[in-house]
């Protein structure tokens, strides 16, 4: 289990993350939803270990975040973070010489449906291209927790639906996914846990049908509700 | 390790081979000029080599320190900081690529200036022995008791280059703390670049200043009472032997006690602290 215990995140002054506890059980694919500046990016950054909370504690299965974390949780950021020098087969040859849990034929078939070829140059792709083989080169891990930050971003229709079907097939039954994206819509049929996040804090948590059937809409209409108007969300967080 | 020093090294190769593609270009011309007799051929890659081999340290230098900010400032950082590997791992793999890249870069430089050697001995049809009689009349005097006794001088010279890499390695170090510290301690403080490079010159300069003021000290207490030096010459090169060598030990000791305890200030810091 991936557990944030009170973790607070500053910088220069702005809490990126503030008081945060939540935990991620296995078996489940968690959509994490909020407005841009959020916290979902930070969240996810911390469990992956690029950012040292302020405060607080991270764990997963009862180890601090580190080393032996990183053999087990998978991380894809927004942005592209493949070197320039690479091509796609390079992209290949570092995660298998890093992660002992990369599945290279699942990483080829990837590559396939999402029609790239291990000979192209990662600078020379379109930036739906570039972000197909990230989801690709990280869903080949098989990692225990996978995290996709916005992993629908500036991806057309089609992509994304190759996306949507690339996570369905890859995805372990005893795996903790975490997603993040603003396309909620297109998310909603493989996710079954929701996070929602506002100002760095954790307002809303609950199991994707409960919370549906406790407000009376669907997760993209109570995300308009609470965040086209202003006002304070009326329900306490869900531990 | 092996494999971020592998990937250290692919990322690192156009540099490396650029500065080897320049470094065989110049030779070239130089032997052109040499060996045609061309002057201006010759004197072009006289003067470009020594450049070069000026210019490749510090452009390594600068290299491995560009490449480590980069690393903790833009986004391919995730995906080196993303593999389960220490943060003394990492650094210790940055820091072995530059060791290697100079290593590699000295062998070069060795090579086509032996070679360069070799070829004038050849023309000029000398003998090794008066080769190295232009830099030390006393060989042509005793060949046997020449070499021997300026054997400390070739080690004093092997503690020279040592102490030349250690040092070289303590700055690049010091580069890192600061880079580390810039992005950490200082958060997102104005002119931190700037007071980061300003604090570079300053530490390197005192830690450089130390082992020289320690070097030259020993220098003075080593030295030999003139008259005596000059009527025993045997005894002359023996303080040689004994103190040559020594004369480099203190920088070399500093340069490498700063390296150690910048490198574990840096982990703690980057443990700690860094935030991609």
């Amino acid at each position: 289990m991936l557990r944030f215990e009170h973790v607070t995140k500053v910088y220069g002054g702005q809490k990126a993350l503030d008081d945060v506890t939540v935990s991620f059980q296995p078996g489940h694919v968690y959509a994490m939803v909020g407005p841009n500046g959020s916290g979902k990016s930070t969240l996810m950054k911390a469990a992956a270990g690029l950012l040292q909370p302020t405060s607080g504690n991270i764990t997963y299965s009862n180890l601090p975040i580190g080393v032996e974390t990183k053999k087990r949780i998978a991380y894809m950021s927004t942005e592209p973070f493949y070197y320039d020098y690479m091509k796609i087969r390079d992209v290949e040859g570092f995660y298998q010489d890093f992660f002992a849990d990369f599945d290279k034929d699942l990483f080829a078939g990837l590559l396939g449906f999402m029609q790239l070829t291990p000979e192209l140059k990662v600078k020379s792709l379109s930036s739906g291209m570039a972000a197909k083989l990230k989801i690709a080169a990280t869903l080949s891990r098989h990692a225990e927790v996978c995290m996709l930050d916005e992993p629908l971003n500036g991806i057309d229709l089609v992509g994304r639906d190759q996306i949507i079907q690339s996570i369905l097939r890859s995805i372990h039954p005893e795996a903790t996914i975490l997603i993040s994206s603003h396309l909620f819509d297109e998310l909603e049929p493989i996710v079954d846990h929701i996070v929602m996040m506002e100002n760095g804090r954790v307002i809303l948590q609950g199991e994707l049908e409960e919370i549906r059937k406790q407000y009376g809409m669907s997760i993209s209409d109570l995300y308009r509700s609470r965040f086209a108007a202003s006002q304070p969300y009326p329900y306490p967080p869900q531990m | 390790m092996k494999y971020l020093l592998k990937y250290e090294f692919r990322r690192a190769r156009l540099a490396l081979l650029g500065i080897t593609a320049i470094t065989l270009f110049l030779e070239m011309v130089y032997l052109l000029g040499y060996l045609l007799d061309i002057n201006a051929l010759f004197t072009l890659g006289l003067f470009g080599g020594i450049l070069v081999i000026a210019c490749s340290t510090m452009a390594i230098l600068l290299y491995g320190v560009f490449m480590f900010n980069e690393d903790i400032s833009k986004k391919p950082g995730y995906l080196l900081f993303s593999t389960p590997r220490s943060h003394a791992q990492i650094l210790a793999s940055k820091l072995l690529m530059i060791l290697f890249a100079l290593i590699g870069t000295s062998i070069l430089f060795t090579l086509c200036i032996g070679f360069d050697i070799f070829l004038a001995i050849q023309k000029e049809d000398m003998s090794l022995l008066s080769f190295f009689a232009f830099f030390d009349p006393s060989i042509t005097k005793n060949a046997v008791l020449g070499t021997i006794f300026n054997l400390p001088n070739y080690i004093g010279m092997g503690m020279y280059v040592l102490s030349t890499i250690a040092e070289f390695l303590m700055q690049v170090m010091v580069a890192y703390l600061l880079i580390v510290l810039t992005k950490t301690m200082m958060g997102n403080q104005k002119g931190r670049g700037i007071l980061g490079v300003i604090l570079w010159i300053v530490i390197t300069n005192v830690i450089s200043s130390i082992g020289g003021f320690i070097s030259s000290a020993l220098l003075i207490l080593s030295e030999p009472d003139s008259s005596f030096s000059n009527s025993i010459d045997a005894l002359n090169g023996l303080m040689e032997m004994l103190f040559s060598p020594v004369m480099y030990l203190p920088s070399m000791l500093i340069s490498i006690g700063c390296c150690i305890g910048g490198f574990c200030i840096t982990k703690w810091m980057m443990d700690k602290k860094l935030s991609l």
